[in-house]
């Protein structure tokens, strides 16, 4: 009796955590299918009547939409790309060669987890506008590869790789780079896909620098596009729009990272786990 | 010898693209804010060097301080939150329940929904007039809440938030180390007559101990810099009720446009993050490390 009870209690309790976490989603979903008077009202409505997708044609004509999807997608590929070309070459060498200052060094690029650039970002801005890359898509990437958090993460997971292999073709005559480019990055696959998985949330999601950093229409992110153009976060700069058209905004925006997700849910869970465990 | 000789050569080229960005794009900006912290300074006109002034007014000011306990108050909930939550759902979805599948999908999802749209729907939830929770309070006579624009709900319900938006992280990595407990331990935990909070106590407790810390020191550190929600949701307000250093260092940089003040407050988060640093390192630094 005790067990079914217990049972019966866990169900609840899924129940009410699957309802909490869907609500919030499904709130942007029925609002933006609503018309204003009906999103509107004193007493929530779940269900949109009439069904009407003018919402999402006014996002798209009032908003260059499209363009910001766009500059999301670039910044994203960009950064990734430049954060496996600086830091997988950098987590070999800390994993596998002998140099000087080799430990001085790894603390360095340690230091970069604990003070992140919200740190000191005024200087930050000020730097890029003297190097005249404000409103550049380099700009967005460039800080986002400054962080040494994959370069820990490469050289962990390097670190386990047995020797036998790259000993071997050491005295074969291959030289680090063959070693680094044949025989260790193909092992290193798992902790590239966590890396790759990481950035990529990253810099899709990332507000307070393109806020500061990209405030043209032509580099401006989709985060940002949200809060500025559409949501009119700072109060007073832009006419914030009726509900029905921001929760019409914020589904589209999340369509392509909600999609990716589902498609690659499996490698997601792997990927934090690894971050968490060995 | 020969192996570490041949290995020695090649590590410069290794190092150097990383190296070359860090130079430039971390420590020159990290340092030279400590000489822009003495400076009055609008980036249109030249920098005025004023000395320890930037400190003195920034310490007699009321709505520094605020940001500093709102800083601490938001960091320590959040992470409380993140955590103990984290912890329970990990433990929920760990139970051979039908439906545990569609929990996990819907729980990370969050995670990859940018801080803007959650701030947005959330923002929309919270609403007086229209938002869906105060929406049921009225249906159940309850007084409706100004989650957001009451001085006392303002943070909570931010934090609140989170539990939407940020568990997942957490969730999915105490799910993996529950995962790598071996049944045979609460099989004899279960044979000695221990019931269920006895096997939490003192089974899984202390063999999550180690990812516990690591989930509440990543936690600590990345909702110490908190601006994303206060940017989205309240503006800092109401009356500067959810202000924090790095959204206060926004506000005096980049509306505000006094640089010389920004460095100063700058300057003081990076003191209380590598403080906090250092005690982590000196009380639980080992520990933590080696469950990386």
């Amino acid at each position: 009796m005790k067990f079914k009870f217990s049972r019966a209690f866990l169900y609840t309790i899924l129940g009410l955590v699957i309802v909490f976490y869907a609500v919030p989603l499904l709130v942007i979903v029925t609002t933006s299918l609503k018309t204003n008077t009906q999103a509107m009202t004193k007493d929530f409505q779940w269900f949109p009547n009439p069904v009407t997708f003018e919402q999402f044609k006014i996002v798209l004509d009032r908003f260059p939409f499209e363009r910001w999807i766009l500059n999301s997608i670039i910044v994203t590929v960009g950064s990734v790309l430049l954060i496996l070309i600086v830091s997988l070459p950098a987590g070999y060498a800390f994993a596998r060669m002998e140099f000087r200052g080799k430990n001085f060094l790894f603390g360095l690029s340690l230091m970069t987890i604990m003070l992140p650039f919200f740190a000191y970002i005024p200087q930050l801005y000020l730097l890029f506008l003297q190097l005249k890359l404000i409103n550049t898509y380099t700009a967005l990437m460039i800080p986002l590869a400054t962080s040494g958090v994959s370069i820990f993460l490469f050289r962990q997971f390097i670190i386990q790789i047995p020797k036998d292999l790259d000993e071997a073709a050491l005295i074969d005559g291959c030289t680090n780079w063959q070693i680094f480019y044949r025989i260790i990055l193909p092992l290193t696959k798992p902790a590239i896909i966590s890396v790759i998985i990481f950035s990529v949330i990253r810099s899709w999601n990332s507000l307070m620098w393109p806020l500061i950093a990209a405030s043209n229409d032509k580099v401006k992110t989709l985060p940002v596009g949200l809060a500025v153009n559409v949501f009119a976060a700072t109060t007073g700069v832009v006419r914030p729009q009726p509900y029905g058209v921001i929760m019409a905004a914020a589904l589209l925006s999340i369509l392509l990272p909600v999609f990716v997700f589902l498609i690659l849910q499996r490698y997601f869970v792997q990927g934090i786990a690894t971050t968490g465990l060995k | 010898m020969r192996i570490t000789g041949v290995k020695t050569q090649g590590a410069f080229w290794f190092l150097a693209p990383y190296f070359f960005l860090f130079f430039i794009f971390f420590l020159l900006p990290a340092l030279t804010i400590i000489p822009m912290s003495f400076t009055r300074w609008n980036i249109l006109s030249d920098p005025v060097f004023v000395g320890i002034e930037n400190y003195l007014r920034m310490f007699e000011d009321k709505w520094f301080w605020k940001a500093v306990f709102n800083t601490f108050y938001y960091t320590i909930l959040v992470t409380i939150q993140l955590v103990s939550l984290g912890l329970l759902l990990a433990i929920l979805l760990n139970q051979p329940l039908k439906g545990r599948v569609v929990g996990r999908v819907l729980i990370i999802m969050p995670f990859v929904i940018s801080s803007a749209a959650a701030g947005v729907v959330w923002k929309w939830m919270y609403n007086q007039n229209f938002g869906i929770i105060n929406s049921y309070l009225r249906q159940l006579s309850l007084p409706t809440m100004g989650f957001l624009t009451d001085v006392n709900q303002a943070m909570p319900s931010l934090v609140f938030m989170n539990a939407w938006w940020s568990v997942g992280f957490n969730t999915i990595i105490f799910l993996a180390a529950l995962q790598g407990i071996p049944e045979e331990l609460y099989q004899a935990a279960k044979v000695d007559g221990a019931n269920g909070w006895q096997i939490f106590r003192h089974i899984t407790v202390p063999l999550l101990r180690p990812i516990i810390l690591y989930a509440t020191v990543l936690c600590a550190a990345n909702s110490f810099q908190m601006f994303d929600e206060a940017y989205m949701m309240t503006q800092g307000g109401p009356v500067g009720s959810t202000v924090t250093l790095v959204y206060k260092t926004y506000n005096t940089a980049f509306e505000a446009f006094r640089f010389g003040d920004a460095a100063a407050l700058s300057v003081v988060t990076m003191t209380f993050i590598l403080i906090m640093t250092f005690f982590q390192f000196r009380f639980s630094g080992r520990e933590s490390f080696e469950s990386l």
